[in-house]
């Protein structure tokens, strides 16, 4: 073959793999391109732990405990009530005042998440307690039959998104706060049909990278490529040969290469330390900021979510928090802490809109698992504040925040701009589920009516249906 | 002469029958069943929990046992991250860098000097059965056909691959 002939014959042939459809792991063609993504990223932020309407959406904490005025906790996330801006943080008269850098909200240049979005502030939660909450959140459905320390008994969103949208497993991620409640059990269900192979890349960074990890997985000795493939041969012919006898054991399905990427992720946080790494990502945490020396879970799952969507610039990811579930013992350390977790968001979007490639082209979905009781429990705290817990239906009560950059596309758009700043719904007429978030993101990545088609999704709304 | 042996024989025959010590049964001393090995891996249908994993992984490796309290951290480490394969990946290299203890692993050149005897050994040390025939084969061929094959990337297949996540 002449040269010419060779390089044209190659290029249709580049030219036409490009184009040319794949056959998804549902079986359906799908375009390569990824053009009926309405974003290019989605972060979904399970603001967890139980978050009490009154505190967030009203304002209202100080004079339901007997205190005098209104003051906004939440800067990033909302505007005060009031209409004017009032960034004072009064946590009660036995605790110091020390409101946190207010980095996006009021008086910034960047407008908090309600000045940018919009604002669903009458949501209903599916449920009342912690693992019924994350999992309405990843399940689209009611759950009620989930078990505690179970896996997700419906698929969940990253499976659907890897099953219908042809995801890589390293476009799909889960940042944990903990190991604790279950949570690492929420990357993947055991539905049939979907299951592992689906499922989403998960770290709880704090056991990771914490004092576990530092002891049994930072040292790991260094195998050249070439052993490594010797090992995988070896392996493969171990499994077929299990399979013909006995169970096929389901993994998550990162390829060879990012399975190497992943670890060498892990060498490189390692090296890095978790001080550096929250550091880095969370400012306040540096020295004469406000959260100095502090660490946790949900500062690390930040951080560390910065981390992952640094080194792999996943399409989802979804992380949680969930300190403020100290409400049950302690209202003081509650309004600390919610006050700590809206600082949080309010780094992570300023550095979303900051960083490439998702400054401009991601859309982040919040919203908590659940609220907290009307009433008060007879625990109280340092500053004689009452305690909470979440049995009532005040506990049904939540909000959803939904916000995007500029070249985000389609409906997400054209409504996100309509409804700019805007909020939805009232305590006498509330507006969605916080399971609607599932078909929400299903629709930006343009899977929206396969999901729906699984039949395993209890509700049919996407937040853009009500806006 | 023959009164005199006839005297030792019985002599001998008095103190070693007369004096013998009396076995008391130690109350605190316990022993370990005789297991049979499995037939096939079809016989195994449990899937181990991660302590089990990694405690029984340990015991392979090191030929020691590990203490529930590391055994617990190790395991709290590995439930922290998601592609669990992975994970037991990093967590077998990390215990193939230990200095002390180390790992019981055969030298390459004991693995090349009786390759039959070695893959038998593998696969009743991690699988609790005896090589078939045709893994048997597969095993020598490949172990032959890379002579740069280090003999611990071969246990690290066997301690990460799904049958040993079974009993």
């Amino acid at each position: 073959m002449k040269r010419k002939d060779f390089l044209k014959t190659a290029g249709i042939a580049a030219a036409g793999a490009i184009a040319a459809p794949y056959i998804l792991p549902s079986g359906r063609l799908f375009a390569q391109s990824g053009g009926n993504h309405m974003a290019k990223h989605v972060i979904y932020v399970m603001f967890a732990g139980g978050v009490r309407h009154q505190e967030v959406i009203d304002q209202s904490y100080l004079t339901e405990q007997g205190a005098s005025g209104a003051h906004n906790l939440t800067q990033n996330m909302f505007d005060f009530v009031g209409g004017t801006t009032n960034n004072t943080v009064i946590y009660g008269p036995s605790t110091p005042n020390t409101p946190i850098n207010n980095v996006i909200g009021q008086g910034t240049s960047f407008g908090s998440i309600e000045a940018q979005g919009v604002t669903f502030a009458e949501t209903n939660a599916a449920s009342r307690g912690h693992y019924g909450g994350f999992n309405s959140l990843i399940q689209g459905n009611q759950a009620a039959a989930q078990g505690l320390a179970n896996k997700p008994i419906n698929p969940t969103i990253f499976e659907y998104l890897r099953k219908h949208a042809g995801f890589a497993a390293t476009d799909v991620w889960f940042i944990g706060n903990t190991i604790a409640n279950s949570v690492p059990l929420l990357n993947h269900s055991e539905y049939p049909g979907f299951g592992a192979e689906y499922g989403a890349n998960f770290f709880a960074p704090s056991t990771t990278f914490g004092n576990s990890g530092q002891q049994y997985l930072s040292d790991a000795k260094f195998h050249p490529e070439e052993q490594l493939d010797y090992m995988r041969y070896m392996r493969t012919f171990l499994d077929n040969q299990f399979d013909n006898y006995g169970a096929a054991l389901k993994q998550i399905g990162n390829t060879k290469d990012e399975t190497e990427k992943i670890k060498e992720f892990m060498r490189e946080m390692f090296t890095k330390g978790m001080n550096t790494v929250i550091n880095t990502n969370v400012p306040e945490t540096q020295a004469g900021g406000q959260l100095a020396g502090k660490g946790g879970g949900d500062i690390a799952a930040l951080a560390y979510s910065m981390e992952v969507m640094k080194k792999f610039e996943p399409k989802f990811l979804t992380l949680n928090f969930s300190s403020v579930d100290v409400c049950h013992g302690n209202y003081t350390s509650y309004l600390q802490n919610l006050h700590m977790c809206d600082y949080l968001i309010g780094e992570l979007w300023k550095w979303i809109q900051s960083t490439p490639p998702f400054k401009d082209e991601t859309i982040m979905i919040l919203s908590p698992e659940c609220g907290r009781n009307l009433n008060p429990n007879p625990i109280k705290d340092q500053n004689n504040f009452l305690s909470y817990d979440h049995s009532d239906t005040n506990a049904l009560r939540v909000f959803t925040q939904i916000v995007g950059g500029a070249n985000v596309s389609g409906i997400a758009q054209s409504k996100l701009n309509a409804q700019k700043g805007n909020r939805i719904g009232t305590p006498t007429n509330p507006v969605a589920n916080i399971k609607d978030n599932v078909l929400t993101i299903g629709e930006i990545f343009g899977v929206r009516n396969l999901i729906e088609a699984d039949g395993r999704v209890t509700t049919s709304n996407s937040l853009f249906d009500y806006m | 002469m023959k009164k005199l042996t006839t005297y030792s024989v019985a002599f001998l025959l008095l103190f070693s029958l007369g004096c013998k010590k009396k076995e008391k049964k130690d109350p605190n001393l316990y022993q370990v069943n005789t297991v049979d090995l499995y037939h096939s891996s079809a016989d195994k249908t449990k899937r181990k929990t991660l302590d089990i994993y990694i405690s029984v992984m340990y015991s392979n490796l090191f030929q020691l046992a590990m203490s529930p309290a590391e055994v617990a951290k190790a395991s709290d480490a590995l439930y922290s991250i998601g592609d669990k394969r992975l994970g037991m990946e990093v967590l077998v290299s990390n215990f193939l860098n230990d200095v002390s203890p180390q790992v019981q692993i055969p030298t390459n050149t004991e693995m090349r000097g009786d390759i039959d005897k070695f893959i038998e050994d593998a696969y009743i040390r991690f699988l609790i059965r005896r090589p078939t025939e045709a893994e048997k084969t597969y095993f020598r061929n490949f172990i032959t056909a890379n002579p740069n094959l280090e003999a611990q990337m071969v246990y690290m297949a066997f301690a990460t691959c799904n049958e040993y996540q079974y009993y």
